[in-house]
């Protein structure tokens, strides 16, 4: 394998004597690019040029100290596993060299087994934190993937049900589903008994949607009619025309639709059923008893446009 | 160093105590001029690399010359020196 290919491990030292031994050493181990350094400085640019498996690093060097070194390469590199090297027994140099994130404290002279024990470390931590990166994302994914509030009975009633819900939708948004955000192409404010308040179609819906869009109007009417009208909570429900999916806030007097395409996110879903709960407790007293006089409702096309603007500003 | 070649071991010792031994004859022909911290650093950097080419001889002359670097006690420090220089001799 070319030496390009192979895992870089960088040692510092200000002796020569030390970087030759090292040098010689790593004779033993082809399957390792070493690369010497002879100051903290000379490290610094080394670290610039190529990535690293591993560092080695005297404490006692002259400018730039190993430790001052370590904390540095630890703020730039904190993954990067570091070995200090010292003939000092001072117990206050292991102190701050651990505490500036080293991996290990070798004692000089090193012997070719305690070089080769701190590479095998090495690379048994690279090992396990691949690993544990591995399970982290896929099973944890797919765990997160296969949560369904209404299969584990969650969605009955319940705050606890409800938070559950919302921690579940973020997090399927979040790591299944990063950064796809839906876009909205109507927004429907309707009464219990289906007429419409008020209507909001975003300014770039193509002509050829508008025969889909009149077509899940009804839909959205009919599914109100048949499945909603008995329910009271103001939770939201969402269902899928096609590609196009209608999310639905339920109040005590009126129906807040959305239609989009793609997903919308949690805090979308928020500023939906806070814009109905606002909605209602604004008019409530003409709701109570309306009778379809659109002109005691005049101002629900803000709440609209408020709606529509928070949800655009989500998407960012 | 165990496991390597015999030769290449040799060679990389006799460098070393080559390295070694010139550092030495700086440090002697300046030693009235050199600060105690050149001594202690000279003494602080063959005690962390005498050992790794199997001479912990010189480790320890290392050690000695450090220590009495740090006390001041020029004449421990000369001693050791020459200590080392008639290992060093006896290892060309």
């Amino acid at each position: 394998m070319p030496s390009e290919e192979l895992p870089n491990i960088l040692a510092v030292d200000d002796d020569f004597a030390v970087r030759m031994a090292m040098d010689f050493m790593f004779k033993k181990w082809p399957e390792y690019n070493l690369i010497l350094a002879e100051d903290a400085n000379d490290a610094l640019a080394k670290l610039e040029e190529r990535d690293y498996m591993m560092m080695f690093s005297d404490i006692n060097m002259p400018e730039i100290s190993g430790l001052e070194l370590l904390e540095t390469v630890k703020g730039k590199y904190p993954d990067l596993p570091v070995f200090m090297l010292t003939s000092e027994t001072d117990i206050q140099n292991s102190i701050t060299a651990f505490r500036h994130g080293a991996m290990d404290y070798l004692l000089k002279p090193p012997t070719v087994a305690t070089i080769k024990g701190a590479i095998e470390k090495t690379v048994e931590y690279i090992e396990e934190k691949a690993e544990k990166e591995k399970i982290d994302m896929s099973d944890f994914k797919q765990m997160v993937e296969g949560f369904s509030p209404e299969e584990m009975g969650l969605t009955k009633s319940g705050s606890k049900n409800t938070e559950f819900t919302k921690l579940v939708n973020v997090l399927q948004e979040k790591l299944i589903h990063p950064g796809k955000v839906g876009r909205v192409h109507n927004l429907f404010l309707l009464s219990k008994s289906g007429i419409v308040i008020s209507n909001l179609s975003a300014n770039d819906v193509e002509e050829t949607d508008a025969d889909i869009l009149g077509g899940m109007f009804t839909a959205v009417k009919n599914f109100m009619e048949d499945a909603f009208s008995a329910r009271s909570d103001s939770s939201l429900n969402d269902i899928q025309f096609g590609n196009f999916h209608i999310t639905f806030a339920s109040g005590a007097y009126s129906e807040l639709a959305v239609v989009y395409t793609g997903i919308i996110n949690q805090a979308s879903e928020d500023a939906i059923a806070d814009t109905l709960i606002a909605f209602e407790l604004e008019h409530m007293a003409v709701l109570e008893n309306w009778d379809g006089d659109l002109s005691k409702l005049a101002n629900s096309a803000d709440y609209l446009e408020k709606l529509f603007s928070d949800i655009d500003k989500d998407k960012s | 160093m165990e496991d390597f070649d015999d030769e290449e071991w040799a060679e990389m010792q006799e460098m070393y105590v080559n390295h070694t031994f010139k550092e030495l004859q700086k440090v002697k022909e300046n030693i009235n001029e050199t600060s105690i911290d050149s001594l202690r650093t000279f003494g602080h950097n063959i005690k962390g690399s005498g050992g790794m080419y199997g001479f912990d001889k010189i480790t320890n002359f290392g050690l000695l010359i450090e220590t009495a670097s740090k006390t001041g006690d020029l004449e421990a420090i000369i001693s050791n020196l020459r200590e080392l220089e008639i290992f060093l001799k006896s290892k060309m």
